[in-house]
């Protein structure tokens, strides 16, 4: 097991390193001059060349391509990620500072997905043919189809300025967590709910379960103590994945929730074209993303013995 | 002595995408306490679907029996609560393959205790000392360090000893061993028939041993079922229905089995393959492949089998009823 | 029965609003004021020192007082200056101080300070480039004694006072004592409230300063806020900016999107304020550098064929303020006659277009035949590009196709408008600067500004126009400079060098439970010094 858990973080690294690239070549690629916009971006007074220049210089965006990336890449292992161009504040400090935000946010949204999926898919497996099963499937398309800013927007008309349970915007306390989190939570919840039925149902199907029945286990018990566990496997597994959902899905619900978060300050720096800012905020996401699946691994691992005592 | 387990008539009928599936057809037989019937037939002749049914473990109402008799009562009439009670405590079953019949993510020691908690109310630390105790029972070396193995890490033999250990647990008046030796290797197989034998004289059980092959029942049986289509069609002493086989189904079974100790050549095997179930054909359902078949055998059912009394070696098929003429 | 709701509501959420914030070091406050912005306002850097932004002009302003204010009507009143003194030839100016001003923390405010304020400004570690520019050619600056200030220029410096209304004062004491990347989260002013916290992209909350003096002579109380403490959330959705107010969880909502004004229109529980922005209005500009756009009865042609105060109508129920010119209406120096030339005549249009070579063809758009610089039956199809408002675009679109002119409307980012802009790869561009002085046609028009970073794109070079905008520029008389503002857009609307449209009003929506809210002269202006609560 130990082996296994290095074999894994030491796969991280070229994960890493591809994704610094491909931030990187593609923020170079797409048109828009930093400095320029950086300078323009007031409202009235013009910029001199020279100021540019100089902007230019300070920047070292004359310095050539590979320079420059390897300036990042060299900076990023010490932990240094530069500075914000437009705010001119160390990019480690801006993550950090947003980061609790949307971990919190992919987090409720995950823990909401698998609270509502999986026992939505037991019962559908369970009741196989009935109207939870179709209400499931309807339910999960649903969830695929639907955008989360039409959802967020619903779910802020209708608890927040209809009902004035929780706020419509903001980043602080956890009622400010309930609508973005349950908005991420129920989007994705369709897929867990499908992939619980499927798993569901192939463990009803299987052997031990029969077995189970024949040692005169009672149904609940047979399915909580037997049937869940072996159930629960593929569940588990897509949990790193969902989790990378949920990160992707907080762009959007932190805009539309108005919350701080990093995928917000990502789509800004974007359009301000904060090179330092947004290869740094989007390689720390990586890390959290490879790590989340790195510690769903590790958790099936844990759960099916047949892995963890495998060798 | 009344019998342990007593079946009449029982159908058992599955509805399939095809239409209705008769794989059981009005079977009837008598298991006594402390003896082992074997049932015997090929893949598809519903001995498997019989022992599954008598459990309550095949989807509901697809069993019709006019009466099952287990150890003096009618459980036909039971509802599901009380049958899950029989279930385990008074029946055991062992499957054919315990990889997949064993929970892969549960210890061996947590499949065995829950017997113990289930059944008998035993307290955490009693139901391990009973599951120590059931795994020496069942020849399982070192017993206490398997109780925290998981079934993947023991070999076949082990995993079948292990369930039959759970099977044995709450000593069951009456154990069904299904192909209990099939999936494993020829070495073992002795070894984990030997070992029901011994259970069985050890806790006075009845033993119903299915299975398609003639060899493995050879040893142990004292009592043998052949069943066909769906059907008994052969029932009586081992000795009996081996030395002198009086259906021509049967002959062709024993015929079929390789024999080292015989002067005979290779086995013979019975032509063509047994009927589709959703197509039977009329009458007697071995005609088609039957030596001895005559006309009469399409045009009706062969006479049934009578359930008890002289003689007790019965066989479903029209050779009977002339023997019996003639004599 | 509806103020109840409402007020229950606001309870509620002012309850749950400060039982949460008790665990975090901002501090729970009671009656607070609650202003809702719009998450673009929110800048970099709360110092107008360092990002010298609008929207940080207008943060500042409540933390602290510039020397001169902007009054609601436009003009200049005292701030921390109590009154001042131009050369007429506009080199020197002299401020004389108001007595009795502190900082929060208690350094006294002086000519020391309003010196150390602005080296801070001028140093090049502050990094504050526009600011800078707008403090102009200083010579010298001196204190003539504790409570006046003398600044001298090196030529006419016409926007002294512009900027003195926008440069904020900080306590030098705090100031010297951080960073300029730090000091924004620390600021320490004059102003009626005192920076508590800064979550970014979250909140700014401020608490009252009991001891502020009423020194902003637009604040008519005199003494310190009426409320607790002001919170200024952002809000980074339009819908839900729209509805904070109505639903009861914000006080005030500060540039309320266009399509959210309908529910307050009616509104018994809150008002509707609008006000213009002086600017430039949603302006698009040509690039007539090449042909088609080279040919000004082109120009002329598809200024003849708008109807805007029906694409008012139509798209903002005629809220929106007019723009006929290259200034807008309500701009102090803008030309009346603009508004005259270019009345929607579609025989005219047609006529220039003719004339110009543009017959119809064999679909719904004109081709060329004849024309300069373009091969015969090529359509005549324009790119109309913005940042925002793409829908006027389309109601334009829908009207040149009347007459045969097709238009292609795409809304880019700033970076790509930039983009294009500096390759002069565009036909028809957006471009809004707003203020209230006339030097942006100055900013948008002289040719010298026509290079990255420069406002001037539309690639015409014209020595009389220059000369009129370099008056604009420099000379020390307003009514010279307004005048001359006029003249230069006779000339600009006559050469048919921009596509006039429709000036984007500021709109607020403010809770009947709160009084003494004042807008600025400017819309994006306003003051929280007189604000109470009412019940």
């Amino acid at each position: 097991m130990g082996r296994y858990i290095l074999g894994r973080i030491l796969q991280m690294i070229p994960v890493l390193l591809l994704v610094s690239l491909i931030v990187f070549g593609i923020m170079r690629v797409l048109p828009g001059d930093p400095a320029l916009l950086m300078l323009q971006g007031a409202e009235g007074g013009v910029t001199t060349p020279e100021r540019l220049e100089a902007l230019r210089e300070r920047m070292g965006l004359n310095d050539p391509v590979v320079v420059q990336y390897w300036t990042f890449l060299t900076g990023a292992l010490t932990g240094d990620l530069g500075e914000s161009v437009r705010f001119r504040e160390p990019v480690l400090d801006m993550v950090l500072d947003r980061l609790g935000s949307t971990i919190e946010l992919a987090l409720a949204g995950l823990v909401i997905s698998v609270l509502v999926g999986v026992p939505l898919g037991m019962i559908a497996a369970m009741r196989r043919g009935g109207w939870i099963d179709a209400f499931t499937m309807t339910f999960s398309y649903l969830g695929a189809s639907m955008p989360v800013f039409f959802l967020g927007l619903i779910l802020i008309y209708v608890f927040a300025f209809g009902m004035g349970l929780f706020p419509s915007a903001g980043g602080t306390g956890w009622r400010s967590l309930v609508l973005p989190g349950v908005t991420l939570g129920l989007i994705n919840a369709g897929l867990i709910a499908r992939l619980m039925r499927s798993s569901m149902l192939e463990v009803l199907g299987e052997d031990y379960m029969r077995t189970g029945r024949a040692k005169g286990v009672p149904p609940g018990l047979l399915l909580r103590r037997h049937g869940i566990k072996n159930a629960l496997i593929p569940v588990v597994t897509i949990l790193g994945l969902q989790f990378g959902n949920m990160l992707a899905g907080t762009v959007v619900t932190e805009t539309v929730f108005s919350r701080p978060g990093i995928g917000r300050m990502i789509v800004t720096a974007i359009l301000a074209k904060d090179y330092p800012l947004i290869q740094g905020a989007v390689l720390f996401l990586s890390i959290i993303y490879v790590t989340a699946n790195l510690l769903v691994d590790i958790a099936y691992a844990w759960l099916d013995p047949r892995i963890r005592y495998g060798d | 002595m009344s019998a342990l387990l007593s079946i009449r008539d029982l159908e058992v009928t599955f509805a399939t995408e095809a239409g209705p599936l008769p794989a059981v057809q009005g079977v009837s037989l008598d298991v006594a306490p402390g003896e082992t019937l074997a049932i015997v037939g090929e893949s598809g002749s519903g001995k498997s679907v019989t022992m599954l049914s008598l459990l309550g473990l095949l989807p509901a109402g697809a069993a019709r029996a006019r009466q099952v008799v287990f150890d003096g009562q009618d459980i036909t009439a039971l509802d599901e609560a009380r049958l899950r009670g029989l279930r385990g405590r008074e029946i055991g079953i062992v499957f054919q393959d315990p990889m997949t019949s064993l929970n892969p993510v549960l210890t061996v020691g947590r499949q065995l205790t829950e017997m113990f908690e289930l059944h008998q109310g035993l307290s955490r630390g009693a139901a391990r000392a009973a599951a120590v105790e059931t795994l020496s029972l069942v020849g399982m070396p070192s017993p206490k360090e398997r109780m925290a193995t998981y079934p993947h890490q023991l070999s076949g033999g082990m995993r079948q000893r292990a369930m039959i250990a759970i099977a044995v647990a709450c000593r069951p008046k009456l154990l069904i061993a299904d192909e209990p030796t099939t999936a494993l290797d020829v070495t073992i197989q002795a070894q984990i028939l030997d070992l029901i034998a011994r259970i069985q004289e050890e806790l006075g059980m009845g033993v119903i041993m299915i299975s398609h092959d003639l060899g493995v029942v050879a040893g142990v049986a004292d009592r043998i079922a052949v069943m066909y289509a769906g059907r008994i069609v052969e029932i009586g002493p081992i000795d009996a229905v081996f030395d002198a086989p009086r259906m021509p189904y049967t002959s062709g079974l024993l015929a079929s089995v390789p024999r080292y100790d015989l002067d005979a050549d290779m086995p013979r095997s019975i032509p063509g393959t047994p009927p589709d179930p959703l197509a039977r054909p009329s009458g007697c359902a071995f005609r088609p492949r039957c030596a001895e078949a005559r006309a009469a055998c399409a045009a009706s059912p062969p006479p049934a089998l009578r359930p008890a009394g002289p003689p007790p070696h019965e066989a479903a098929c029209i050779l009977v009823g002339e023997e019996r003429e003639r004599t | 029965m509806q103020n109840k709701i409402l007020a229950w509501r606001r309870g509620a959420a002012l309850t749950t609003v400060s039982a949460l914030a008790l665990g975090l070091a901002s501090s729970a406050l009671a009656q607070e004021l609650r202003v809702a912005f719009p998450a673009s306002s929110e800048p970099a850097n709360l110092d107008y020192h360092v990002d010298p932004y609008t929207p940080t002009m207008l943060m500042n302003s409540f933390m602290t007082d510039p020397l001169v204010v902007r009054a609601p009507d436009g003009s200049f009143v005292p701030g921390l200056a109590a009154s001042w003194e131009i050369s007429d030839d506009a080199t020197e100016v002299t401020m004389a101080l108001k007595e009795g001003v502190t900082f929060q923390d208690g350094t006294p405010f002086n000519a020391e300070a309003v010196l150390a304020n602005f080296e801070r400004i001028l140093a090049p570690e502050t990094g504050s480039a526009l600011l800078a520019q707008e403090v102009g050619p200083l010579a010298s600056m001196e204190a003539v004694d504790d409570l006046t200030v003398k600044f001298v220029y090196d030529e006419a410096w016409v926007t002294f006072l512009d900027m003195a209304s926008k440069a904020p004062m900080w306590s030098p004491t705090a100031f010297n004592a951080s960073t300029p990347q730090d000091f924004d989260k620390e600021l320490i002013g004059t102003g009626p409230f005192k920076l508590v916290e800064w979550v970014q992209n979250d909140y700014i909350l401020m608490e009252t300063w009991d001891g502020y003096g009423g020194w902003n002579s637009v604040s008519e109380t005199g003494g310190p806020a009426q409320v607790d403490g002001v919170r200024l959330q952002f809000i980074a959705e339009d819908a839900v900016l729209g509805s904070v107010v109505a639903s009861g969880e914000s006080d005030i909502a500060y540039q309320l999107p266009a399509l959210a004004v309908e529910q307050y229109l009616e509104s018994d529980d809150a008002e509707l304020l609008s006000i213009g922005q002086a600017g430039v209005g949603l302006q698009m500009i040509f690039n007539v550098r090449n042909p088609p756009l080279s040919d000004k009865r082109l120009r002329q042609a598809i200024l003849y064929s708008r109807n805007m105060d029906l694409a008012n109508q139509i798209l903002y129920n005629g809220l929106y303020g007019e723009a006929d010119g290259p200034l807008n209406n309500i701009h102090p120096c803008f030309w009346e006659g603009a508004s005259e030339m270019y009345q929607q005549d579609l025989d005219k249009a047609v006529a220039l277009l003719e004339e110009a070579g543009w017959v119809e063809g064999p679909g719904a758009l004109r081709v060329a035949q004849g024309v300069e610089g373009v091969e015969d039956g090529t359509r005549l199809e324009l790119g109309w590009s913005v940042l925002h408002h793409a829908e006027i675009g389309e109601v334009v679109q829908a009207q040149l196709l009347e007459i045969g002119i097709g238009i292609s409307v795409e809304q880019v980012p700033g970076p790509i408008q930039l983009e294009r802009v500096n390759a002069r790869d565009f036909d028809i561009m957006f471009e809004r600067l707003r203020s209230a002085d006339p030097k942006i046609l100055d900013d948008m028009w002289n040719p010298a500004y026509d290079q990255p970073g420069g406002w001037a794109w539309t690639g015409y070079d014209n020595p009389e126009l220059t000369a009129l905008l370099e008056v604009v520029a420099q000379n020390p008389d307003w009514d010279t400079r307004c005048q001359a503002a006029k003249d230069a857009q006779k000339i600009i609307m006559e050469e048919a060098l921009m596509v006039p449209t429709l000036s984007q009003p500021s709109y607020f929506a403010v809770s009947n439970k709160v009084e003494g809210f004042k807008l600025g002269a400017q819309g994006t202006h306003f003051f929280l010094h007189d604000v109470r609560f009412v019940e």
